[in-house]
């Protein structure tokens, strides 16, 4: 059954009418037009389209939009600051983009495991990063740019 | 992308209200962490007419320890546990918590959503265009399973790596339902129907208690990739020895509609008629991704690599 | 002494630098548009009805249902696409939408279009489709024994589509004289290339003219192939391609979505969107084939004098690429290794699964693991350690292959020695504890195909270099970014060309109105052929603007030095700037705009098969694996992976490494996980990412690289490809590697934890199959072995 549903999406506050089937990343793509998250599988195996509700990564492709009523969302549209340059900076240094696809999937997962790192936390990237598939790269550059961009964090 | 059809989703606030929302419809679904349940919407294995939240109901989420119990809330995030230091020193539990899914998946999911996942099978978990082919089995809405043709009981098996963990440490969960509140087993939430596979009729899952001294536990989760898969086959130990004397609990995952536990009593030299006794037991079907006769190996080979690491110990 | 462009990374500014990538940030930051992120006005959805088994004739749609269903604005059968095409003019034997027959489960009967997504969802429940069932195929065995024929048409019997056989020399002749032989069986399991991007198309037809957004590999053949289908004039389609979300071979057909877009779009007026679901990805499907091989091979003095090599592929139910693929079986023998004599025999069949074609290493990954395994056992009965029996018998740097093609550039020795050494290859191999091994194998593929798909003598790459009076140098190209990295290589080399900043050079790209032809992504054709066209082009700026230069600074052309945008005198202090350059030139000549051309023209040879092969230069792989094998569980772990790739130059250093490094993760999951299972009645059961195991961070060796840099004379500053080549030594590097730690012999991949735990118990010596098809191979086409073969610096 449909009703509104109020976000807080990349900073900016959103009501959208969804139906209660919908996920979160339908609304992202289709309703707010935030096409940087990916669909990949439909069904949580890939997480190409990883976001953070809550400051938490989640599937949107298999989070209900409804259940994300009242809460905040970060895109990779939305990653800004000092840890996204880092991001940014090291993704193109290393070449962790190939295609393209997961790569914001990825983002996000380096944003939340880098803020992580920085609370003290010892990350272990390979195992952090598991589960985030990419066809491309054997994950060689992007466990490369993870490296990159904690040292460019430290700086 | 792939639709979900529509339906209610509530938000109660107190177990009184989401017991109470749930009576008023036919086909409710509860839903915690949504990770095993919004696939199966997907691929329409449910239609339900609400799915009712219990993340905001106070009370189940988080862990804590009184005296020499570690409690569990059901909506504890499996992230959350993996980091609690109240389970530091359950090795089988830190273990079996950590190689669940995916980390994504972990941030999403909880305790209750691992044990209380729905069975699985490869002629089930599969879309409605898969069924339309192929047709349906005993497990939805058809009079034929596609494993045991010819059978009429549903093979589909848990895949928890939580449960596993939980019985052989003895864990305890309490559920409450319109009759109250009831502490049974872990491993006696299931039916062993595949089909149903559940001993809640609807009731929820509230906590998870486990003592909470250190002893020998151990997990071993066998399948394909070390990431994302459910286990093919997964063996949890705990051995706890006084004088001479084991008492050696095994519990194994992936083989079954429920989770056989088995609890024996025996010396150090004894330990290899455990594997034996675990061995002829078990009788995986034909359900998940690998040869059932494959995993049946594995989960001996496993158990006597636990087993050898105990006697390593001293 | 052979001409080599230049030294590695000597005198070069851009080409060889590690950089970042000219799209790189439009990535990361999540700007980067795919098919599936365009959204136009008034846009309907597209679906896909598909039929829900293998083999079947169609009683009948009933499709009065689903246009009743309010929002659903049209619904096509195969009646309204009837034209038959496919990607190979000698194969025209698909339809968007199946007419009267479906010949693979999945294969789409109608498609709909409707004001959203959901609506269009419940169409398709809405109509009904009765079929009549036929005999259902499902192997090379099936096809070979069935009764029933999927094509009636074809010439062949036993469901076989197309035949190879070619014989270069006395085989048996020669293997009657050798002084050892031996033969062997080998299974490589059919699996699919995954890109992460389904498939999309936006069809958007207005004002007579078509336009398709689509998530292609090779839109050319789109432009060339679908006005047929659509019955539209060329001129009034235009096609369009944004970032592609991966291809790996899978986005290279003309696909029924697309089709189904373009004609929803025409009928409605509308856009339509079609972007498939993950488990249509595997209907679509045009992967590996799976590919049944026998091998029989006669040494003289640890010299191959012969090969004898037979295939059987399961093609699917369609051509597709299929007869490139069963010729490519038995093209590239010959290009690592001297043989004295060949035979190649292959047969592809219509089997009732989605139709296979071109995935990375098109045809080429299943015989170089049946070679590479079988040499293994070879050099181990002969008692020669493997690397040395391969060093022993490599084909020479320029010279000519048994079959008639040309090498030029050729690496593999530095790459055989740069892994043995840096594995220890020789104190391993035979050393490791029991569960543990290495193992070694060598590849070779080509940088493009020589002719192209259409037989026509036109350049296979144009790109065009536009200089205009605000300093923008813009360049204009064809050519499909599918994760390859080939916008950088276009900006970096014109940017080396002109003295400038990668980043100074305006792409202009992927849109059929604007830029002229390039044949597409596939048969790692872009740098050599886009790369030398850029080059043309760019070289011709550079010598209208250095003439520009000449005159203003009273200097001879040739001595003009282009360097961060000044045009300098040989004394370094002259100069003007790249603006004035352009300027002058501009009054002097008008619009400043140079095309460059490429096209390949290696010798081959002149028999009836040989167009397959030659390749303007061939790059060579070798890699060592080693593997750890658990006992208790049958899982292989490969634990490091060392590999070489000549890569002749590198252009953009961690693109190329990015590519060994995604060949080796491609090469890993079909050696260990990947493959296409099907039920008995067609069905696949493992279309999802879930059960399709592609491997995670955590099942990733660390993979140590090592690039051979012998510049090539034919490639752009000497570039050879790596797109798909570092893929194919792996698969045989990995049985190799399981061989030495376990004693057993993988003659089929996977290698899944079951057949290694059950050979383990069993204390089998091999895993494989046990025999071929006893198939009627017509007698061979004789080519004698040419005159120059394996002659050295001709």
């Amino acid at each position: 059954m449909k009703r509104t549903i109020a976000l807080q999406v990349n900073g900016a506050a959103q009501e959208v009418l969804v139906e209660g089937g919908r996920t979160l990343l339908e609304v992202l793509r289709e309703d707010l037009r935030l096409t940087g998250t990916k669909f990949g599988c439909e069904h949580g195996e890939c997480g190409a389209c990883t976001v953070l509700v809550d400051n938490t990564p989640a599937l949107s492709c298999i989070t209900l939009a409804q259940l994300c009523d009242g809460k905040s969302v970060t895109t990779v549209e939305g990653l800004e600051g000092p840890v996204a340059d880092a991001i940014h900076a090291a993704f193109a240094e290393a070449g962790a983009s190939q295609c393209g696809y997961c790569t914001p999937g990825f983002a996000i997962m380096f944003h939340h495991l880098m803020e992580r790192s920085a609370a003290g936390e010892t990350i272990d990237p390979r195992r952090e990063l598991s589960g985030n598939i990419c066809r491309c790269t054997g994950f060689v550059k992007i466990l490369d740019a993870y490296e990159r961009g904690t040292a460019k964090q430290r700086v | 992308m792939l639709r979900i059809g529509t339906f209610e989703v509530l938000r109660p606030r107190s177990l009184d209200e989401a017991l109470a929302m749930r009576s008023e419809y036919t086909r409710a679904l509860w839903i915690a962490g949504g990770s095993d349940l919004v696939p199966k919407l997907k691929r329409a294995q449910f239609a339900p007419d609400a799915v009712i939240s219990l993340a905001e109901i106070d009370g189940l989420e988080g862990v804590s320890r009184r005296d020499d119990t570690v409690r569990i809330g059901a909506l504890t995030r499996l992230s959350a546990l993996e980091r609690a230091p109240e389970i530091a020193a359950l090795t089988v539990l830190r273990e079996a918590t950590g190689v669940i899914a995916t980390p994504i998946i972990r941030s999403m999911g909880t305790v209750g959503g691992n044990l209380l996942q729905d069975t699985r099978c490869r002629y089930y978990d599969r879309g409605s265009f898969w069924r339309e082919s192929l047709g349906s089995c005993l497990k939805i809405d058809a009079e034929v399973c596609r494993v045991a043709t010819g059978g009429n009981r549903c093979f589909a098996t848990l895949c928890s790596d939580l449960a596993p963990a939980l019985a052989v440490l003895d864990a305890t969960a309490t559920v409450v339902g319109e009759k109250g509140a009831r502490t049974v087993r872990v491993e006696e939430l299931y039916s062993n129907d595949g089909a149903a596979p559940f001993t809640l009729d609807g009731d929820v899952l509230m906590h998870v208690d486990v003592l909470a001294h250190e002893r020998f536990s151990r997990y071993r989760k066998f399948r394909i990739r070390d990431s994302f898969d459910f286990p093919e086959v997964g063996v949890a130990v705990a051995i706890e020895e006084h004088k001479a004397q084991l008492r050696v609990s095994v519990a194994v995952t992936a083989v079954a509609p429920s989770i056989p536990v088995f609890r024996e009593n025996v010396s150090r030299d004894g330990l290899s008629q455990v594997e034996d006794t675990v061995y002829a037991a078990i009788k995986p079907m034909d359900t998940l991704f690998l040869p059932p006769a494959h995993r049946k190996s594995v989960a001996r080979n496993m158990l006597r690599r636990i087993f050898d690491e105990f006697r390593a110990t001293g | 002494m052979r001409m080599n462009e230049a030294r590695p990374n000597n005198g070069y500014k851009t080409i060889g630098r590690r950089a970042a990538r000219v799209e790189a940030f439009t990535k990361v930051a999540g700007r980067a548009v795919y098919a599936d992120d365009v959204h136009l006005p008034g846009m309907l959805y597209g679906r896909l009805k598909r039929s829900t088994v293998a083999h079947g004739r169609i009683l009948s749609i009933d499709t009065e249902h689903a246009r009743a269903l309010p929002g659903v604005r049209a619904v096509i059968t195969g009646a309204d696409l009837p034209v038959r095409y496919g990607i190979l003019p000698v194969h025209q034997d698909e339809t968007a939408l199946a007419v009267d027959r479906v010949r693979y489960l999945g294969e789409p009967v109608a498609a709909v279009c409707a004001d959203t997504e959901d609506i269009a969802q419940r169409a398709l429940d809405l109509i009904d489709v009765s079929y009549s069932p036929l005999e259902c195929v499902l192997s090379v065995e099936d096809a070979f024994a069935a009764r029933v024929r999927l094509h009636e048409s074809e010439k062949f019997s036993g469901n076989a589509h197309r035949v190879v056989a070619l014989e270069f020399g006395d085989v048996a002749g020669t293997l009657a004289g050798c002084e050892y032989t031996r033969e062997d069986m080998f299974y490589y399991a059919g699996s699919t290339h995954l890109p992460m991007e389904t498939h999309a198309t936006v069809a958007d037809f207005t004002d007579g003219r078509l336009t398709l957004i689509v998530s292609h590999q090779a839109p050319y053949y789109l432009q060339r192939i679908l006005p047929k289908v659509l019955g539209i004039p060329a001129h009034a389609l235009r096609v369009v391609v944004p970032y592609v979300g991966g291809g790996f071979g899978g986005k290279l057909d003309p696909f029924p979505d697309t089709i189904c877009a373009g004609k929803l779009s025409i009928i409605t007026g509308r856009p339509v969107k079609f972007t498939l679901s993950r488990e249509e990805v595997f209907y679509n499907h045009r992967g590996r084939h799976p590919s049944l091989m026998w091998i029989r091979s006669g040494w003289k003095q640890g010299e191959m004098a012969a090969v004898h090599f037979r295939a059987f592929l399961d093609g699917g139910a369609y051509g597709s690429f299929g007869t490139a693929a069963a010729y490519y079986h038995g093209a590239l023998q010959g290009t690592t290794y001297r043989l004295g004599t060949y035979k190649a025999e292959i047969v592809r069949f219509y089997t009732n699964k989605p139709p296979c074609g071109p995935k990375r290493g098109h045809g080429t990954p299943q015989p170089r693991f049946a070679l590479e395994c079988h040499i293994d056992r070879v050099a181990e009965e002969l008692g020669v350690p493997a690397d040395e029996l391969r060093r022993k018998n490599l084909i020479a740097p320029y010279s000519t292959t048994v079959n008639h093609l040309r090498v030029t550039s050729c690496g593999l020795d530095e790459c055989i020695r740069r892994v043995v050494d840096a594995s220890g290859y020789h104190d391993k191999r035979g050393h490791l504890p029991f569960g543990e091994g290495i193992g070694l194998a060598v590849g070779c593929y080509i940088s493009g195909a020589a002719l192209p798909i259409y037989w026509n003598e036109m350049p296979h790459s144009e790109v065009m270099v536009k200089a205009d009076r605000s300093g923008k140098i813009s360049a204009y190209s064809g050519h499909t970014e599918i994760g390859q990295g080939a916008d950088t290589v276009l900006a970096w080399i014109v940017a080396e060309v002109l003295g400038i900043e990668p980043d100074e050079v305006t792409l202009v790209l992927r849109d059929s109105d604007s830029v002229p032809p390039d044949l597409g992504s596939y048969s790692s054709r872009v740098t050599m052929m886009m790369g030398n066209a850029a080059r043309d082009a760019a070289e011709k700026l550079k010598q209208c603007l250095a003439e520009s230069a000449a005159s203003a600074l009273s200097a001879d052309v040739g001595e003009i030095i282009f360097d961060g945008r000044k045009l300098y005198a040989a004394d370094r202090e002259r100069f003007i700037t790249l603006e004035d350059a352009i300027q002058r030139a501009e009054a002097a000549h008008g619009m400043l705009s140079f095309t460059g051309s490429y096209t390949p023209r290696p010798k081959y040879g002149d028999f009836k098969g040989a167009g397959v092969g030659p390749s303007p230069a061939y790059s060579y792989s070798a890699c060592a694996i080693q593997v750890s094998v658990d006992t208790d569980t049958g899982r292989v772990q490969p634990v490091k992976v060392w590999i070489a790739h000549d890569i002749g130059k590198c252009i953009s250093r961690i693109n190329v490494e990015g590519q060994v490094e995604g060949g080796v993760y491609m090469g890993l999951g079909e050696a260990l996980m990947e493959e296409m299972a099907f039920t008995p009645a067609g069905l696949l059961r493992n279309a999802g990412l879930l059960d399709y195991k592609s491997p995670t961070a955590l099942d990733m060796p660390e993979i140590e690289t090592f690039l051979v840099e012998d510049p090539d004379p034919e490639g752009p500053f000497g570039a050879k490809e790596v797109g798909q080549g570092p893929l194919l030594p792996v698969p045989p590097a990995l049985v190799n590697a399981v061989y030495d730690a376990i004693g057993v012999r993988f003659d089929e991949i996977p290698v899944t934890p079951d057949k290694v735990l059950r050979a383990l118990e069993r204390r089998s010596e091999r895993v494989g199959p046990r025999r071929v098809i006893e198939f009627p191979f017509p007698e061979p086409v004789k080519v004698e072995v040419p005159a120059d073969a394996a002659d050295r610096d001709v």
